[in-house]
């Protein structure tokens, strides 16, 4: 359900530990079935590091479906993120 | 151990069942006594052979937090399979409420035991009380996108429909069954929403109701109908008082 995003003091370390979990769980989005499998993995992954994830999602545009690839950028449009 | 869980053969080949193998060999001579998981969310959903079994991204549990040793154990071993730290945790507990602080807002919850790893024992969460608890999370969320931010619960949707499925439950009585616990009126008109064309109708669902172009009719009798807040705390009340109360709200889509 959650993720409890590292926040210990160094940021430093704090960045690469969520990147590590990032890393670790990312292709599980490429990989969705479907779209409620994708949204459980997007959800996942924005827990971890929201900007991580709009960064994946765009350098993996190709080789997401298109309806997975619209349901993102309706999430990402809510950020106020602009693709 | 109901016949419609997964098998403990099931879970111990899927790769939330291997580092929770691993997990319990490791602590086994450690643990003086058993450590009891009441899971909830995807994990309990998987057991119930609900959610796909490789969409289970971690364990959520209700209780005490794990040993700051247990939690440095289990998250090196959940690493090696590939969890995030934190794969099992009870982070919906937030900032150390009670059980009794978090029924408070749920309702009381139920356990049904289902099997032990070694010395790790999991029970699960009834049927019932899962799907209470997916209905408060998108009601919750969506009096949070009133406020701005976004709609984060279209995973729980397709684990709704199964569960009134399986529970025999038409989506047209979740509000004589669970309208207690349910403030937001679009709560189940987002669900008929997904019901009717999936994750895309959501979306338009929720545009419209961010843009205005979705509105609930008021009651008939104005005047004896709540203040939000006052609903708030009439629900809980209700909850406490174990009263049912009669929901004279009505949801409706203007389309």
């Amino acid at each position: 359900m959650s993720y409890n995003r590292n926040r210990r003091s160094d940021p430093l370390n704090n960045y690469f530990t969520n990147l590590i979990a990032f890393n670790l769980t990312a292709h599980k989005l490429l990989e969705a079935k479907d779209e409620d499998s994708f949204e459980i993995w997007f959800d996942k992954l924005r827990l971890i590091d929201p900007r991580s994830l709009f960064v994946f999602v765009k350098k993996n545009q190709d080789k997401l479906p298109k309806e997975h690839l619209e349901a993102a950028k309706w999430h990402f449009e809510k950020w106020g993120m602009i693709w | 151990m109901g016949d419609d869980m997964v098998t403990k053969e099931q879970l111990l080949n899927s790769p939330m069942g291997k580092a929770l193998l691993e997990l319990s060999t490791q602590v086994e001579d450690k643990l003086k006594e058993p450590i009891t998981f009441n899971v909830i969310g995807g994990f309990a959903l998987m057991l119930w052979n609900i959610r796909d079994i490789n969409d289970t991204t971690d364990i959520d549990y209700i209780g005490d937090p794990l040993s700051l040793k247990f939690k440095e154990l289990s998250d090196a071993i959940g690493m090696k399979h590939n969890f995030v730290p934190g794969w099992i945790n009870n982070d919906v507990m937030l900032s150390g409420i009670s059980i009794e602080d978090f029924e408070y807002s749920t309702g009381p919850l139920h356990f049904e035991e289902v099997f032990s790893i070694g010395k790790i024992k999991i029970n699960v969460l009834s049927k019932e009380d899962l799907l209470r608890m997916k209905l408060i999370a998108i009601d919750t969320n969506l009096t949070a996108i009133a406020q701005g931010g976004d709609f984060t619960r279209k995973k729980d949707f397709k684990d709704i429909l199964l569960l009134l499925e399986d529970l025999h439950l038409p989506t047209t009585d979740i509000r004589d069954v669970y309208g207690d616990y349910l403030l937001n009126p679009n709560t189940i008109s987002v669900i008929k929403a997904y019901q009717r064309g999936g994750n895309s109708a959501v979306r338009d669902k929720i545009d419209d109701i961010l843009h205005g172009r979705t509105r609930t009719l008021k009651p008939v009798i104005e005047d004896t109908k709540p203040s939000y807040s006052q609903s708030i705390f009439a629900s809980a009340s209700r909850y406490k008082s174990n009263t049912p109360v009669q929901d004279t709200s009505l949801d409706v889509d203007l389309e």
